[in-house]
């Protein structure tokens, strides 16, 4: 604790050393983050180079109201949202009933996955679906909530989660089969 | 209720699976975000600075075009200018001829004093007679400015303007018009100054005013006690037309690398004798950034003056051009022990390697019943390659420059010219491969050993002495042939631009 809050204090003075040093500790796990929202690798670091630049000139406005890593995990989620926001809106969102027919019923364990499989499979989402099963599901985000930043309404944002969810558990099905 | 539940238990399944994980972004990405900080942090003093520079530069480079041109239409007699030599030798002969006639003028007046011996000749060039003159030209200004004063006339330096006019008509500089129309107005001046110790002191400021004349310095404004002879600028007109110069450089190479992956695929599909593979937009999702590194250059060069403004120049460049390449192209979850299969620098040498086969063969989507589903994204799981090249170029140019304000201190030379690149050695890393790709000049891989670029350069140049300069170069180099073997798919075609500066000595 005390040495984020010299990481807080070096960083604001503007530091390149301790930049660094803060770029270090969270560049891992966030970068799993921004993996999470993008197509591929060489997106998944423009995201994340371009959501550290606003940490470090926006880290003055940090008040420590939050833990650090969760205010950088929100920039990066931003930043995430705004790089695919012009995408968001090319794929047409389906009708929740629709989707609620389509469910299957088993249950599935993702304990026999690597994180490359895990990832690969959100990376072949569809972008809406992609956004929402990620801020729904492992973001722990509400439909409400999402509807709020992502400008839809929550009955899409229901329906997009819908569709990642039948999306996903065909491809596990699918690899299952193949294995 | 269940509903709920059940996206819950979904929703739990996959938020544990990516708890705690972590994963490395490439290094580039921490150089990205640094550079940009750096970027950010000096923008304001940039921006700053940009609106003096940019000015400053547009005034100082204004100035010498215009007073280069100013001098030239200046110096344009009613053919051509007269040489220097020449403006030099005459002042010398109207100094030498005008002082006997002062002299003699001179020891009359103060002989009838009876103090001066009478024997002072015309051809006497004492000493003592140069002390005497400056002391009659000293009364004479005095008197010349009292007279002049009082009779409501142009100040002295207007006259002596009008005595430079005189010497340019001596030397045909000045058309014929403007001769007679000077010769009109001087012979009124010379028949009411008749006075040669005046002229001298005219000659004096004459020679004076001369050099700034031929060295492009404004007439305007200039009294003749300030005016001070600059006799090393005389020297730098008659400077050797041989000259050699060193220069080390600094410079930003984009290689403007293009794969054609299609071609390599067709090429391994036809090897292979593989069918009903969908070559069709395979690689579609292709991504590559090059990122260029900033590199140098040095020169060693020999340029021959054809005239006062043309020049020629050849020599050597070694050129170490640097980059850094980002590809998602076919990296292949190939075995499991060894992760990547790079197959990036597909050639004719290693288009039979196995591995690119292994790869497409052991991929979960191969169906070896002819009904393959591969795709890009089966094919490229998210990885990517981050490839450091690093070249050694020589450069064999000729070119042909233009001189701007050739005989002032400070001139501009407008190079272009085409040059032989000869490559010699090439190296390229990527951490996750062990095996890393070197070439020489004697096996250069996918590349040609020769091509050539075209070549731009702008040289201001500042002339410390009739032997020594240095200038500063900005320039600008582009391929005009690529750097590829006729039958591979790899297609570099440089194009670099930079600054140097460097050291020029002519004979």
């Amino acid at each position: 604790m005390q040495d984020e809050k010299k990481l807080i204090a070096g960083c604001q003075k503007g530091k390149r050393r301790v930049q660094k040093q803060l770029y270090d500790l969270y560049s891992k796990s966030m970068f799993v983050v921004s993996l999470r929202y993008a197509k591929g690798h060489l997106e998944a670091e423009d995201i994340l180079q371009e959501a550290f630049i606003k940490v470090f000139e926006k880290i003055n406005s940090f008040k420590g109201e939050c833990p650090l890593e969760f205010w950088i995990k929100k920039i990066v989620i931003n930043t995430a949202l705004n790089h695919e926001r012009s995408k968001l809106y090319q794929y047409p969102a389906y009708d929740v009933m629709e989707m609620d027919n389509m469910l299957p019923d088993a249950e599935i364990t993702l304990s026999n996955y690597n994180f490359k499989e895990l990832l690969a499979m959100i990376q072949q989402l569809p972008e809406r679906c992609q956004v929402v099963f990620n801020l729904y599901a492992i973001e722990g985000y509400q439909h409400k909530e999402i509807a709020e930043m992502l400008e839809i309404t929550e009955g899409t944002s229901k329906s997009q989660y819908s569709r990642a969810k039948l999306l996903l558990q065909e491809m596990i099905k699918k690899h299952e089969t193949v294995q | 209720m269940k509903e709920e539940e059940e996206e819950d238990k979904f929703a739990n399944e996959w938020r544990k699976a990516f708890e705690d994980v972590e994963a490395s972004p490439s290094p580039v990405v921490w150089s990205e975000i640094e550079s940009s900080l750096n970027g950010r942090a000096i923008s304001w003093l940039k921006r700053r600075a940009l609106y003096f520079i940019i000015p400053l530069f547009l005034i100082v480079e204004s100035a010498t075009i215009y007073s280069s041109l100013y001098s030239t239409q200046k110096n344009k007699g009613e053919g051509e200018m007269a040489g220097i030599e020449n403006i030099q030798s005459n002042l010398s002969e109207n100094k030498s001829k005008y002082s006997g006639q002062q002299n003699t003028n001179s020891s009359q007046s103060e002989g009838e004093d009876g103090n001066v011996n009478s024997s002072q000749s015309q051809d006497t060039q004492s000493s003592d007679n140069e002390i005497d003159l400056e002391k009659n030209s000293n009364s004479l200004k005095k008197n010349d400015s009292t007279l002049l004063n009082n009779e409501g006339q142009n100040p002295p330096y207007e006259k002596d303007k009008r005595l430079l006019k005189q010497s340019s008509i001596n030397k045909n500089i000045l058309p014929i018009s403007e001769q007679e129309n000077v010769k009109n107005n001087l012979s009124n001046v010379n028949s009411k100054d008749n006075q040669p110790s005046r002229i001298i002191s005219n000659i004096d400021y004459l020679e004076n005013l001369s050099w700034y004349y031929l060295l492009d310095k404004p007439l305007s404004g200039l009294a003749p006690d300030s005016v001070t002879v600059n006799t090393e600028s005389f020297l730098l007109a008659k400077r050797g037309r041989l000259g050699i110069e060193v220069m080390a450089g600094i410079e930003v190479m984009d290689a403007n690398l293009q794969n054609d992956y299609d071609g390599y695929l067709s090429k391994y599909l036809e090897t292979h004798e593989l069918q009903n593979v969908d070559a069709q937009g395979f690689f579609n999702g292709l991504v590559e950034r090059e990122k260029t590194k900033t590199s140098y250059s040095l020169a060693a060069r020999v340029m021959y003056d054809l005239s006062s403004r043309w020049q020629l120049r050849s020599g050597v460049m070694y050129h170490h051009w640097q980059s850094v390449r980002t590809t998602n192209a076919l990296f292949l979850n190939a075995v499991e022990d060894d992760f990547y299969a790079f197959t990036n620098n597909l050639s004719e040498g290693n288009i039979e390697n196995t591995n690119f086969a292994r790869a497409i063969t052991s991929h979960p989507s191969y169906d070896s019943q002819n009904n393959n589903r591969m795709s890009l994204e089966q094919f490229n799981e998210g990885q990517n390659a981050t490839i450091q090249n690093t070249s050694h170029y020589l450069k064999i140019p000729l070119e042909i420059g233009y001189t701007f304000a050739p005989q002032s201190r400070l001139s501009h030379t407008l190079w272009l010219g085409a040059s032989m690149d000869i490559f010699l050695a090439s190296r390229n890393e990527e951490s996750k491969i062990t095996q890393n790709i070197k070439l020489t000049a004697k096996n250069p891989g996918t590349y040609r050993s020769i091509s050539s670029s075209l070549t731009l350069r702008w040289q201001s140049k500042y002339q410390i002495n009739k032997h020594w300069s240095f200038f500063v170069e900005p320039f600008f180099e582009k391929g005009l042939i690529n750097y590829t073997k006729s039958n591979t798919y790899t297609r570099l075609r440089p194009q670099n631009y930079g600054v140097g500066i460097g050291g020029q000595f002519r004979f």
